[in-house]
């Protein structure tokens, strides 16, 4: 069982030394010419006014919790999908069911009150 | 296997105590954040070590992938600089000290008294497989050794009693866990998820109103 | 007319080339295998794995596990001999590994020619004809250009983060690679003879959920490390689609996992064994879903909103150049791959040939016939996603947004909740 998580671990750093690989040998190749100008932030060819980190719209966090939320449920959901034959050949099929029905129907009273709130609106 | 588990255990903590470490003394927020995924991700890898690869992976796609999204989308929204210039940080010392001395001795109380309850229970265990074991002689009148099966139930009780860093459980037993055993804080979950996605948008109101008025005030 | 006569003589003579070169390379590569083969004295390892079904991989994992295992150890390796147990599955890992990756680099390089050729076609241009035989060293010379391309990395940005955001997008990508199956695994009295299937986790489809979760902190960390009004915007737009889309996607998976009742995606491909099993029959609107989620999660058209040129230049990695502007590239269109494999593997019926058994040749799915079903439908699935890039327009972001959290996430929830029903009414 261990060793196919070993697997995953070789990936992991296989996927960082192809990277670091890849920059190490383009490191070798290319040249390095920096200029003043050159190293200005792009802006279409205008000279750049100001930095780019300014306060973000509120929309964004919004969509992150809503995000969190609905990630949450769908760990929930997960497990009783892999679990439901088992259930079911148990005799609790329609339990099980009717146990997630009344989960996601709680869950549905948010989003429609999110809904009615316009939260899903991008101005 | 036990001293590769023993490198592996000691590396990944190593790993995810400096990043817990960077993460704290980091100067910039989105820095911080960004140590924050490693130390998470390094603890899901001592989770699947521990033989609970499902929470690992809940760990990775919950923490690392949704709520790391969310702070940093927190830190953009109230554009957090670099920690310097918060003025009053040597003020809230004190509080933070408070703090986190309080949440290291809740930590170290809850441990204490789950290890002793560990120290507790595993001669419970051991002593209702021997109890088993009794059973299975005298099922058997003048049967000078144990059966199979009371030595098997000898057998599962210590194993029950010691953790077992090798055996996972199957993402199908804690589905069937959570809809048997589980099934009332299931649906209170649900309940307080809802909380969650109200309380958010209740929060967020007024900035949301005031954005939308700046709009119509820049466009027309 | 007599320009057109030309063009018929040009395109045949052109095909006629593609079928000599074909035919060249599988010589040389039969010649040189056998050469090997008995360089190596591999021969009665290589009867064995013929027998079990041909397959390259599982001729690297048997030739591992039978030969490493009854090598005779020099004195310098003596102490590693009582684990030969466990040094052959880890080599035969690395062995995957390092096959994955050699295959992944011409896969993406060539994905890229295909595409442009194919909307070329569709458009009536030609595409790349310039560089070797019908353009076909374009892409490669490409790589090469952006190998050797000087790193910018603009004076106001965060150096650090700005170099650690390629990894965080593209080592995610190759890491999904580990659990999709390319085919078959031969299993005999318990013991795998070979597996086309790199990790085999049991949690395979929740991990590649897991994985690409952490490319959106990537992005995220690309765009804001750039510190540039449109790397950032481009960013924050990318991780706003990626986190909305993330959900439907899961949404419609969960149909596939249920029908089932496993997360193993090797356990899903094999469940599907012949037409009618396959899992597009009960979940067909988890594939419509999958297919919508999937295209926004690629940042697809006509979801293409992050690379918005008329607004925002092109994203979150305007400011990219050289090799780690590659690393972006190179991971979108792994991640195309992916997500088309996933859609196989889920719906499709994976590496299954829908013909039964009993059919001689097309009926055939083991060893190197899986390997060719699976990049038969996964690179069909690929040339749609081509096909819509030529067709369609692009969204509107509160469009986009809407279409996700009012349409996509009650479908997913109602379909889901309804192929249970099904799935407990059939027993």
């Amino acid at each position: 069982m261990h060793g196919s998580y070993v697997s995953v671990g070789v990936f992991f750093l296989l996927g960082i030394a192809f990277v670091a690989g890849t920059f190490a040998a383009s490191w070798l190749l290319r040249p390095h010419h920096p200029h003043r100008e050159k190293l200005a932030t792009y802006e279409c060819g205008e000279k750049p006014r100001g930095g780019a980190w300014v306060q973000f719209r509120i929309v964004f966090y919004c969509l992150a919790l809503s995000f969190v939320v609905f990630d949450v449920e769908v760990v929930y959901l997960i497990p009783w999908a892999v679990g439901l034959r088992e259930m079911d050949a148990a005799g609790g099929g329609w339990y099980a069911i009717g146990a997630m029905a009344l989960f996601l129907f709680i869950l549905l009273l948010g989003w429609l009150w999110e809904l009615k709130r316009k939260a899903y609106d991008w101005e | 296997m036990t001293t590769g588990f023993a490198i592996c255990f000691l590396v990944l903590a190593a790993v995810a105590l400096a990043a817990a470490a960077k993460m704290i003394f980091s100067h910039h927020p989105v820095h911080s954040a960004l140590y924050l995924v490693l130390n998470l991700c390094a603890s899901a890898l001592i989770y699947v070590l521990l033989g609970a690869p499902f929470i690992a992976i809940v760990q990775v796609a919950v923490y690392a992938g949704a709520i790391m999204v969310l702070f940093l989308f927190i830190i953009m929204y109230l554009n957090l600089g670099l920690a310097q210039d918060v003025a009053d940080a040597r003020s809230r010392r004190a509080t933070a000290l408070a703090t986190a001395g309080l949440l290291a001795v809740l930590l170290l109380a809850g441990g204490v008294v789950r290890w002793s309850g560990d120290l507790a229970g595993r001669p419970q265990q051991v002593a209702a497989g021997q109890q088993a074991l009794a059973a299975g002689q005298a099922g058997l009148p003048g049967a000078p050794a144990a059966t199979p099966d009371a030595q098997a139930a000898l057998q599962a009780a210590r194993a029950a009693a010691q953790p077992q860093p090798g055996q996972a459980v199957t993402v199908e037993q804690i589905g069937v866990a959570l809809f048997s055993r589980y099934a009332l804080p299931f649906e209170v979950a649900s309940l307080l998820i809802l909380v969650a996605m109200i309380g958010a948008l209740v929060i967020a109101r007024p900035q949301l109103q005031r954005e939308s008025a700046l709009r119509k005030e820049v466009s027309s | 007319m007599a320009k057109g006569g030309t063009q018929t003589a040009r395109a045949e003579r052109d095909w006629t080339l593609v079928v000599v070169w074909i035919g060249i390379a599988a010589v040389v590569l039969l010649v040189v295998g056998v050469v090997l083969g008995r360089l190596s004295g591999a021969v009665p390892h290589l009867q064995a794995w013929w027998q079990a079904g041909p397959s390259l991989t599982g001729l690297v994992e048997h030739l591992l596990v039978n030969w490493v295992g009854a090598w005779n150890w020099p004195a310098s390796l003596a102490w590693l001999r009582p684990h030969a147990g466990w040094v052959a599955p880890v080599t035969a890992v690395l062995a995957w590994v390092v096959l994955i990756f050699l295959f992944m680099l011409p896969m993406v390089t060539y994905q890229i020619y295909a595409l442009r050729k194919v909307v070329g076609f569709m458009q009536a241009r030609v595409g790349p004809t310039q560089v070797g035989p019908w353009g076909l060293l374009q892409t490669p010379a490409d790589v090469l250009k952006l190998l050797t391309k000087e790193d910018v990395i603009p004076r106001h940005a965060d150096r650090i983060v700005f170099t650690i955001a390629p990894f965080l997008v593209l080592v995610p990508a190759s890491m999904a690679y580990l659990v999709i199956p390319f085919g078959n695994q031969q299993v005999v009295d318990g013991k795998v003879v070979y597996s086309l299937i790199g990790g085999d986790l049991n949690v395979g489809l929740l991990y590649l959920s897991a994985i690409s979760s952490v490319a959106v902190i990537g992005i995220i960390a690309a765009g804001w490390a750039s510190n540039n009004k449109y790397s950032l915007l481009g960013g924050m737009r990318s991780a706003a689609q990626l986190i909305t889309y993330e959900i439907p996607l899961t949404l419609a998976v969960v149909p596939s996992i249920l029908w089932v009742g496993s997360l193993n995606l090797n356990t899903i491909a094999q469940y599907q064994d012949h037409l009618g099993n396959w899992l597009v029959w009960p979940c067909f609107p988890g594939l419509i879903l999958f297919a919508i989620s999937a295209l926004s999660e690629l940042g697809h058209v006509p979801f293409d909103l992050p690379e918005a040129e008329s607004e925002l230049v092109s994203g979150y990695n305007v400011e990219y150049s050289g090799m780690k502007f590659a690393m972006f590239f190179l991971a979108e269109f792994s991640n195309a791959f992916i997500l088309s494999a996933l859609g196989v593997t889920l719906f499709l019926g994976g590496w299954q040939s829908p013909f039964p058994e009993s059919v001689p040749l097309l009926g055939w799915d083991h060893g190197i016939f899986a390997v060719g079903w699976f990049f038969l439908k996964t690179l069909s699935c690929v040339f749609f996603l081509f096909w819509l890039r030529a067709t369609l327009p692009r969204l509107r972001i509160d469009q986009l947004m809407s279409l996700g959290w009012k349409i996509l996430i009650p479908v997913g929830l109602l379909n889901v909740l309804l192929v249970a029903v099904l799935r407990v009414v059939l027993g």
